[in-house]
């Protein structure tokens, strides 16, 4: 591309205009020791907890420690340039990022600073990482589904809009997926997506991009990396500036997803930064404050109502109500779920999706545990087809659980038992799904159908999933409307019912599987 | 450095209320600045360091030297006492801190604020004024100047207050303006 030269002259001209350079008055500091990323400063009497500190070189550090002779800053980002003796000056800000639709699409690092090199975002608005999470009076309670696309998640553990849903398991079970999946889902909804990757390897933050950019899903989601190589500051800081970004939407009305992608390594990154902070470590070498840590976070995904969203958009938005969902992922070690962490944001959160690797490796993809999975408030929020039909899939699943341990024992089994268990086969198989392939609602409500009414029970175990995609492409071929009229209603009365059963009818007795 | 200031600042407060509840700040001032010069003087710091001297010893040699030094007996019973509980605590090296901590406190008393203005030129007596007026009204104290040149600064001035710096000067406004451009 030629650069136009009064293009360049007008920009430069442009930001001597507005330049501002006057007078101006601030507190400074001296810094006294730098190591490992963490600053102690002498001075700077008026500085606040959180406030951003400007030293030599462009950087910035976050004030964490207010001490009486001196104060704690870790540095964000690169330190080698600084040392000691150098001036640090207070800029009078919390530390803040920049908001808006702009970032949609975009890869960007803990402080909202590009880094997929596809040029600066010319945002005008910032908000402060550090929000507090809205009050009781201007919340509402979750009544709308957030779709994940996923049968097993939908059926089973639906999630709501403006729900803290979290994911867990060990390492390879697949946490990530799922999230991904959910953001692939929200392709055409209107959901913004916000994922934060923490302490993640910079390739696979690269392969996550490059997954959603192919799936077509990457106009609507905003990346937040904060790579393994990235300091523990910034990996520290990525999920609360993730939040705020999303909270943007929240706050016009609008309805966002945010994956904390995950906050087992932020809380390692907070402990290192913690313990050079010189605080007091507690269990497993936390400091005190870990479980704050985490529950201001999630306590910032709510739904509020149409009056604090025409409150916090200063009336540009009105009757309209936002939402911010989040679905943190925390990684367990050997399925431990008593440790430190799991078990504080397992009580934060409402209800968890569990995935087990026994499960993964038995080649139950997605692994998710259907006993120890639980959804707390999703349930008031499922469409009504989903809702009728997905609580004999819960159901079956259960009663097969019970039996299958059972069962081992006994030799001959009678009549009943014997049709459980094929019934609970059947549905452990028909809960797998491939990744990078949501289901919409009534496609789900299509299979959850077949197997609710029997239809499975004839069907070879080995061939669900081959009926399964052969059943979904003949409702695409040969009842799309009937497809399209459940997706945008999500009705379930005993017409549709009765639609369906003919359709599926229709497919066992003409059909190829 | 910042380590014997929290030494430093119980010692300080202790001095100023005695030396508030005699009426004699200045002259407690003055003694502290002599014996930080005393504490200062690398002859007398290899003294300190030798391993073999009690601490009784210390202060004996102390009291002679400020003795020599301003040329006047020392008819304090306190200033002697401060200086054995500082030789017996292992104290000495935190005199000048203690005397910086005793001055801030003192001109909080007074009302008094030290401010260092730099500029690029020599301030007249009506500018020097004119600042000095400024200040006091935004901080509410009376202001004691001290002015510096600095060429580097092109043009206008830097001003400093304890921590708070006003900074007015062509060269931080061209720093400024070349990381704008930068960004």
């Amino acid at each position: 591309m030629q650069l136009n030269q009064s293009e360049i002259s007008e920009l430069i001209k442009d930001r001597i205009k507005n330049f501002q350079g006057t007078a101006e008055a601030r507190t400074e500091g001296t810094v006294v020791s730098l190591m490992d990323g963490i600053a102690r400063i002498h001075g700077l009497a008026d500085v606040m907890s959180g406030e951003m500190v400007e030293f030599p070189g462009d950087t910035f550090g976050m004030a964490l420690n207010l001490e009486r002779d001196s104060v704690g800053v870790v540095i964000l980002g690169a330190y080698g340039h600084i040392s000691e003796g150098d001036t640090a000056k207070c800029t009078g800000r919390i530390l803040e990022v920049p908001v808006g639709e702009q970032l949609l699409g975009r890869v960007v690092n803990s402080l909202g600073q590009v880094i997929d090199g596809k040029g600066a975002i010319e945002s005008t608005q910032f908000m402060p990482i550090e929000r507090i999470a809205p009050g009781v009076i201007e919340r509402q309670s979750v009544d709308q589904p957030m779709q994940t696309g996923l049968k097993a998640i939908d059926a089973m553990v639906p999630v709501g809009r403006g729900q803290r849903e979290l994911i867990i398991g060990d390492r390879q079970t697949g946490k990530s997926a799922v999230a991904i999946d959910a953001i692939i889902n929200q392709k055409g909804t209107g959901i913004k997506c916000v994922y934060v990757a923490i302490g993640q390897k910079a390739s696979t933050i690269a392969n996550v991009v490059r997954k959603l950019e192919e799936n077509d899903a990457l106009a609507h989601t905003i990346i937040v990396a904060a790579s393994a190589s990235d300091s523990a500051a910034l990996q520290y800081i990525a999920p609360y500036s993730g939040c705020t970004m999303g909270e943007y939407f929240r706050d016009r009305g609008e309805d966002a997803l945010i994956v904390y992608d995950d906050l087992t390594k932020q809380a390692w990154a907070y402990r290192q930064v913690s313990l050079l902070l010189r605080r007091p470590p507690g269990r497993e070498a936390y400091p005190g404050d870990v479980f704050y840590l985490h529950s201001r976070l999630l306590e910032r995904a709510s739904r509020i109502n149409a009056v604090c969203v025409e409150k916090y958009s200063n009336g540009a938005v009105k009757g309209k109500i936002g939402s911010l969902t989040a679905l943190p992922i925390i990684e367990t070690q050997g399925g431990d779920v008593s440790a430190f962490v799991p078990t504080n944001v397992i009580s934060i959160t409402d209800g968890q999706i569990f995935l087990e690797s026994d499960l993964f490796n038995a080649g139950i993809r997605p692994a998710i545990n259907a006993g120890l999975s639980v959804s707390r408030v999703g349930g008031a929020a499922q469409t009504k087809i989903i809702k009728k039909l997905g609580g004999g899939v819960r159901l079956a699943l259960a009663q097969y659980r019970e039996l299958a341990a059972f069962s081992q024992f006994a030799s001959d089994l009678d009549e009943a038992t014997r049709k459980q268990l094929e019934r609970g086969q059947r549905v452990t198989e028909l809960m797998k799904q491939k990744q990078y392939a949501p289901l919409k609602v009534a496609e789900m409500g299509v299979v959850l159908y077949a197997a609710n009414e029997g239809y499975l029970d004839d069907v070879d175990v080995n061939k669900i999933v081959a009926f399964e995609e052969a059943l979904l492409a003949h409702f695409k071929s040969n009842n799309t409307d009937l497809l399209d009229s459940i997706n945008e209603s999500g009705d379930y009365n005993s017409d549709i019912a009765g639609k369906i059963a003919a359709a599926i009818v229709d497919f066992k007795t003409n059909g190829v599987y | 450095m910042s380590n014997l200031e929290t030494i430093a600042r119980p010692y300080a407060k202790a001095i100023f209320e005695i030396a508030s509840d005699e009426g004699s700040l200045q002259a407690w001032l003055d003694k502290l600045i002599t014996s930080s010069l005393i504490v200062e003087d690398v002859g007398m710091q290899s003294i300190f360091d030798m391993p073999s001297m009690l601490p009784t010893e210390y202060v004996d040699l102390f009291l002679s030297v400020y003795e020599g030094l301003s040329g006047e007996e020392i008819a304090s019973v306190d200033f002697k006492n401060f200086i054995g509980l500082l030789a017996e605590n292992g104290r000495l090296q935190a005199l000048s801190a203690i005397t910086t901590a005793y001055e801030v406190l003192k001109q909080e008393a007074d009302g008094r604020v030290e401010v260092l203005v730099t500029s690029a030129q020599a301030l007249n007596k009506k500018q020097n004024d004119d600042i000095a007026k400024s200040l006091a009204k935004k901080l509410g104290k009376e202001v004691c100047i001290t002015s510096e040149v600095d060429e580097t600064l092109i043009a206008g001035a830097i001003i400093r207050a304890g921590d708070l710096v006003i900074d007015g000067s062509v060269l931080s406004r061209l720093r400024k303006l070349s990381t704008a451009l930068k960004k």
